[in-house]
């Protein structure tokens, strides 16, 4: 137990450093002082995308998905695709909302802050399932009731 | 969290907390941070997509051949950048495109360079630009089809670092 818990806390210490380095790796690839409202959109976008999906994975498989933080990243860079296009020299088109709205996305009702919320309400719903459905591995399996 | 156990509710509740009020401090500092240069709704600023909203729209005349008929035409709103974005214009690729600054101090740009010395903000008004947040002078651009249609407006007051950003939506139209 105590050698298993420090690794395993170092483990998800490593995955959070290697998350943030990945975000700031994505924030320093906006330019100029208005960029902070493009990457939260899209960060936002993403996350609430991730939350809903492994929300599913844990409601059909009954176990936490694993390496959560890594799904949050990969919906950012997907919901990002179009801005690495326009920094090739690639102007953004209605199609490319494709990538998680990655337009109309900042044009909803109170911008920036409804996706916070909805980022809040989908990690609300997330949280609950893993709370509910998840059981431990190895645990014996549930007889439908 | 690799996914591997079942966190307990005390986690779960801990992880939440974290994570929304990580993330509502980073809106904050975005909110904070914004320059007075910047458009009201930063939505509007550098969306990077031709024909947003309204556009396009007829773009009005400046001047005799303001804009230049049968060719695009980037009517900059250099506000007090004239000089830093005069001397930027030379080196990027605006072949082809007819290059009008608007500028109310008389600056001297280069022999292609409409340089028209008139009130920044009735020009920018005429083309619709929105008003930045302290209400000064706006700075930033319009790009104008070949059939003097405005397909794009935005505020930038950071334009003369981001000038191949203009050439990006030039390329679009």
């Amino acid at each position: 137990m105590s050698a298993r818990r420090p690794a395993g806390a170092l483990r998800t210490c490593l995955w959070c450093a290697a998350v943030v380095v990945v975000e700031l790796l994505l924030y320093a690839s906006y330019r100029s002082h208005d960029a902070r409202f493009h990457w939260l959109t899209h960060f936002l976008v993403g996350a609430f995308t991730a939350l809903v999906a492994m929300a599913a994975w844990v409601w059909f498989r009954r176990r936490p998905a694993p390496y959560p933080l890594v799904w949050v990243v990969a919906a950012h860079l997907f919901a990002m695709v179009p801005d690495f296009l326009f920094q090739a020299g690639v102007a953004h088109e209605w199609w490319m909302d494709l990538f998680l709205l990655h337009i109309r996305s900042h044009f909803v009702p109170g911008r920036n802050l409804a996706w916070l919320v909805l980022f809040g309400l989908a990690l609300t719903a997330h949280l609950v399932v893993v709370d509910r459905r998840a059981r431990p591995a190895g645990s014996a399996p549930l007889v439908p009731t | 969290m690799t996914g591997s156990d079942v966190p307990s509710r005390r986690v779960l509740v801990v992880v939440w907390l974290l994570a929304v009020f990580a993330m509502g401090a980073v809106l904050l500092v975005s909110r904070a941070t914004r320059s007075a240069g910047d458009d009201v709704d930063p939505a509007r600023q550098r969306p990077g997509i031709l024909d947003l909203g309204p556009l396009p729209v007829a773009a009005p005349t400046l001047a005799a051949g303001v804009p230049a008929p049968g060719g695009p035409t980037v009517v900059f709103f250099a506000g007090s950048q004239a000089p830093a974005l005069c001397a930027e214009l030379d080196d990027v690729g605006l072949d082809g495109v007819a290059v009008v600054v608007v500028t109310t101090d008389g600056s001297a740009c280069g022999p292609d360079v409409v340089v028209l010395e008139t009130s920044g903000r009735e020009a920018a008004d005429a083309y619709g630009l929105p008003p930045r947040r302290d209400g000064g002078d706006p700075v930033g651009y319009a790009i104008v089809d070949e059939e003097g249609q405005i397909r794009y407006r935005t505020l930038d007051p950071a334009v003369v670092g981001l000038l191949d950003e203009v050439v990006t939506m030039v390329g679009a139209l």
